[in-house]
């Protein structure tokens, strides 16, 4: 029988309040770069927005999915099956990433690819660098 | 089929193949090691999910990219 600590439980809730405080961030950001975009152009900012979207939906089904608390029985939570349920995230986010992108270039004309792109990988970034500053937690690992 | 076309297929194709490689590789890594971990000390499997999780999302970030180039080539430039 596997039995985890209240320690490590209460570990799980930490992280997951702070991806919820960083996922805001990041929504706040994707509005306001497609807010300040709008000024430019339309196609840019909805572009922008649509980028953002792309990255943050996913992250935060899988974030939702990994960080709910579990009302499974110790005696169920063996390394085999936490590892197949990240596994099952991680596929489900791919799929959604790759559906969303797939939806927006089918649907979405006119589309600015380099806004889209870049907000991407901008929110992306920003969400790396909000990890580094949630406790210095890459320095932990 | 002209050859231009032809060839933005493949460059799409590889660009998500590759991005699938690189995937499988670092999220195959990752779950040996959580497994490793979590073997050693199973009440850690909380945290580990939760460091998994983090892990992850710089695993998959340049694949994602790649996922996203490769189905603009596809289904707006091809």
């Amino acid at each position: 029988m596997l039995k985890t600590s209240r320690k490590t439980r209460g570990h799980t809730q930490v992280v997951r309040q702070k991806t919820l405080k960083i996922l805001f961030v990041q929504l706040v950001a994707i509005c306001c770069v497609a807010l300040l975009l709008s000024i430019k152009s339309w196609v840019i900012a909805y572009s922008a927005l649509l980028g953002g979207l792309v990255y943050l939906l996913p992250y935060a089904y899988l974030a939702n999915r990994i960080l709910t608390k579990r009302r499974r029985a110790d005696t169920e939570n063996t390394p085999n099956r936490a590892l197949a349920e990240l596994y099952i995230g991680q596929i489900w986010k791919m799929v959604i990433t790759a559906m969303l992108f797939a939806l927006v270039f089918v649907l979405v004309k006119p589309l600015s690819p380099f806004s889209l792109f870049g907000t991407y990988i901008a929110i992306q970034a920003l969400g790396w660098w909000l990890q580094m500053r949630a406790d210095k937690r890459f320095i932990k690992l | 089929m002209e050859l231009a076309s032809a060839i933005l297929y493949i460059a799409g194709a590889l660009m998500l193949g590759l991005g699938a490689v690189g995937a499988a590789i670092g999220v195959g890594i990752l779950g040996g090691k959580f497994l490793e971990g979590a073997a050693r000390q199973p009440e850690l499997i909380p945290m580990l999910r939760t460091q998994f999780f983090i892990v992850m999302g710089l695993v998959d970030a340049v694949p994602m990219i790649g996922v996203g180039l490769g189905m603009y080539v596809l289904f707006a430039v091809a």
